[in-house]
């Protein structure tokens, strides 16, 4: 019998810069070690079934990652919490894990919250974002096409840090059908204004499926 | 501060997480409680360095003494070491993130020839004079360790000092050693003389090398009472050396991505172009209890999903099979694959395959490095074509579908019947899968065969030979590349340019210095890597400092020539050395180790004949 669980990590400082498949790699690597009862696959090459709900990009600290795997006993949350902390590199945290209740693919808003953009550029970014349309380039899957990224911001607020730095929280599509990197927003205002690319600090900080309710 | 200017640049450079530390089991220490810091570097990219089973090892030793803090090292690649200069970014330990030059002591493990400018490279980023001559009080103490150092003369004028042999015992020594004498505030120099006291200890500014007329070496002399002879250190009591049970376990995938155990030291076949094979002599074996309990901690402690038992040669570790008895015990429930590189043709099983397919089955490797038998005696390699053929049989009847080869090209004595050889042998090795009923065997069969180039080295038979020139090299290659053979066959042949340098390096002496330095100048670094070996740069700084460098590669050396590693003792003697090149040129074999001892001069450490009879 097999008991399908979702759990809930965080990825920081540092780890923003670990691929995807690096942190599949990882958490193989770190649920084996464990020793939960995880189930394998069958087959030829035997590993721990997991799969993640969303992927995070490289250059993204995250406090709301989840991913899915399946246990063959039952064993109570707080001490996979735990066992998988005491196995997971430092700035990999799980920090809560339930039953799976919302599909991956109901998956359709994420909100970031984008620091580190200088006081002079930040009048810039809010023109920016206020104006009607965003066009850029964006890469699909049958090559370059044309977009207004405004399609695809949700919502999007100023507000005020604990060291009294103003930031963009901003809520954009994610998920399979429609889907904004926050780096291709920030990248195009960098590139309009002559900033330098990459340059903002991004952490995804909530995962909503329909009417932005959270994802769990 | 780094963080800042590193977060600014990580992400415009390829595969950022090499340079940011933080994986599992590395080692994080608050200096303040530290009373020696030491900055491993492996001299090449971070994906090579992290499969290095010997630096895991050190790393391991010197953080397990609760005072000292060891961290690592690697070369950046060219874009970040572009963007680490125009950042003002020094090079730094992943643990710590601090610049290596504020370390007490930068440890080099030197395992390529052609890593020697990247070690410049790291000098430079670090800070630190790159010359010996211009380190100060407060410069870090720059030394090297590894199979390279058997001949470090190419390197002397850039480090302070030399390990010769295995560290595990001599490195705690020196780490000790320098402790207790900082707390005295001895100086930099009184401190480097009483490390040189140190038995496997090198210094090489406390000798003077001079030169004959026609450049060969006329007389290696001590200063300052320095040891006429320097003697490498060994592990006596091999099976409790010190072993992690804990590998820092990269994010990245590297080149080897596993937990791995060092089976054995040394090897008792004598093939005569392995200098591995002389130095890391006598042979010595852990038990396959300690084995069995050092591979489980491994995998218990990084949750690796493979672990690879190697060794020069696996396959003569006498309890091998109670050693996979024990392991079965608890990998097949664990669902860890055990991995066997370095497997000898002649003693392939049925029983030995069997227990190494339990699992996962990893590719399979055989290593007949000559085509024909004529020279394969020449270079005692003892295997035989019944068993080449044998052993594949074997391998396709338990659902192998691909067979690696390794070759090698420019042996002494090698004609072009022996290279023609190779594709002969991959051929029978082919004709010898279509042999099985069609329903029997594994679909898909590939047969690569890895051809090397020979360079000789120090401490082996054929260090009197010199390498084919690049023309014999590239004809040789066309000739092999061009001869008809079944595609299922695949023939991958290394690179000339780069084994000619590895050739002038391996048994070169102190005037090289000048030219590596010139050549790092130039722009050369990560010379190992195809993509940016610049051998007209080389070329050049050659030509600047008047050194021809076919001197070093393409000379027959007479027995009676002074070497430059003549004062540096690997327990191989010469007269040994020069009785099996002379077998070779007749092409005579000799036994192994276990059925003959032929006193090559290793059986003086552990007292009489080394190895038993099995």
């Amino acid at each position: 019998m097999l008991i399908n669980v979702r759990i809930f990590f965080k990825k920081l400082n540092d780890l923003k810069y670990i691929s995807h498949l690096d942190l599949n790699r990882c958490f193989l690597r770190s649920m084996k070690k464990s020793k939960l009862p995880f189930w394998y696959t069958k087959g030829f090459n035997p590993h721990i079934y997991i799969t993640f709900n969303t992927p995070l990009s490289l250059g993204i600290n995250s406090t709301c990652e989840s991913v899915d795997a399946r246990l063959t006993e039952t064993i109570s949350f707080d001490n996979i919490i735990n066992a998988l902390n005491d196995s997971l590199p430092k700035d990999i945290r799980v920090y809560s894990v339930c039953f799976p209740s919302n599909k991956a693919s109901d998956i359709c808003n994420a909100r970031y919250e984008i620091k580190n953009i200088k006081v002079e550029n930040i009048n810039n970014l809010k023109d920016f974002l206020n104006s009607e349309n965003i066009i850029t380039e964006k890469k699909t899957k049958k090559g370059l096409k044309e977009v207004d990224l405004k399609d695809f911001i949700t919502e999007y607020n100023f507000k005020m840090s604990e060291d009294n730095e103003e930031y963009l929280d901003v809520v954009l599509a994610c998920g399979g059908t429609k889907n904004l990197n926050p780096f291709l927003l920030m990248n195009t205002f960098n590139e309009k204004y002559g900033l330098p690319l990459n340059g903002q600090d991004i952490t995804k900080t909530a995962v909503y499926i329909d009417g932005m309710v959270e994802f769990i | 501060m780094l963080q800042k200017k590193l977060d600014k640049i990580l992400l415009n450079v390829q595969k950022p997480s090499r340079y940011v530390g933080g994986e599992l089991n590395s080692i994080v220490k608050d200096k303040n409680y530290i009373d020696f810091r030491l900055a491993f570097v492996f001299p090449d990219t971070y994906e090579i360095g992290m499969s290095h089973l010997g630096m895991k090892i050190l790393y391991s030793q010197a953080n397990e003494v609760e005072n000292y803090w060891c961290e690592r090292v690697f070369t950046p690649w060219t874009d970040m070491r572009e963007e680490m200069i125009k950042n003002d970014i020094s090079l730094y330990g992943l643990e710590s993130k601090d610049p290596i030059n504020e370390f007490d002591m930068v440890a080099f493990t030197m395992q390529y020839e052609m890593c020697y400018t990247n070690v410049l490279d790291a000098l430079e980023l670090g800070r630190i004079p790159i010359f010996t001559k211009d380190r100060k009080e407060n410069d870090p103490f720059v030394f090297g360790g590894g199979p390279c150092i058997c001949n470090p003369e190419p390197l002397a004028d850039f480090f302070d000092f030399f390990i010769l042999g295995e560290g595990e015992e001599v490195n705690l020594e020196v780490y000790d050693c320098y402790v207790k004498l900082r707390k005295q505030n001895k100086t930099r120099s009184e401190i480097l003389k009483e490390i040189s006291k140190i038995d496997g200890i090198y210094v090489p500014s406390y000798y003077n090398v001079s030169y004959n007329d026609d450049c060969t070496i006329k007389d290696i002399v001590p200063i300052n009472d320095a040891k006429e002879i320097i003697n490498k250190r060994i592990i006596e009591n091999y099976s409790d050396v010190y072993f992690p049970k804990e590998f820092v376990v990269p994010f990245m995938d590297i080149v080897h991505n596993r937990a791995q155990v060092e089976v054995l030291r040394g090897c008792i076949r004598a093939c005569r172009f392995c200098q591995a094979g002389y130095i890391y002599r006598p042979f010595r074996e852990k038990t396959a209890k300690v084995l069995n309990e050092q591979a489980f901690n491994l995998c218990e402690s990084t949750g690796y999903d493979e672990i690879s038992l190697t060794s020069l040669s696996t396959s003569d570790f006498k309890e091998l099979n109670e050693l996979l008895d024990d392991m079965d015990e608890w990998t097949i429930n664990s669902n860890v694959n055990i991995s066997l590189p370095s497997l000898r043709i002649d003693n392939f099983s049925e029983e030995l395959i069997e227990k190494v397919t339990k699992v996962r089955k990893s590719g399979l490797t055989f290593a007949p490095e000559a085509g024909t038998q004529r020279l394969r005696d020449a270079i005692n390699k003892n295997i035989y074509e019944e068993e080449i053929l044998k052993s594949c049989k074997l391998a396709f009847d338990n659902g192998y579908s691909s067979v690696k080869l390794y070759f090698m090209m420019g042996l002494p004595t090698e004609t072009y019947e022996d290279i023609k050889g190779i594709v002969d042998t991959a051929e029978k090795i082919l004709e010898t899968y279509f042999s099985i009923e069609k329903e029997k065997r594994p679909k898909g069969i590939n047969i690569t065969c890895s051809v090397a180039l020979f360079i000789p080295k120090p401490f082996t038979p054929f260090q009197y030979e010199p390498q084919n020139t690049l023309e014999e090299f590239n004809k040789k290659k066309d000739y092999l590349l061009n001869l008809k053979r079944n595609k299922k066959i695949s023939i991958k042949c290394h690179d000339v340019k780069t084994s000619f340098l590895e050739a002038v390096f391996a048994k070169g002496d102190r005037r090289l210095c000048e030219v590596i330095y010139k050549a790092y100048k130039k722009g050369c670094v990560l010379d190992g890597w195809n993509e940016h070996f610049k051998l007209d740069k080389w070329l050049e700084s050659f030509k600047e400092c008047n050194i021809d460098p076919e001197f070093y590669a393409y000379r027959t050396i007479s027995y009676d020539e002074k070497l430059p590693w003549s004062h540096l003792n690997y327990y191989i003697t010469k007269d040994y050395l020069v009785r099996e090149h002379k077998k070779a040129l007749s092409s005579t074999t000799v036994k192994n180790c276990r059925d003959k001892c032929y006193y090559c001069g290793a059986n003086e450490l552990l007292g009489g004949v080394c190895v038993d009879k099995r």
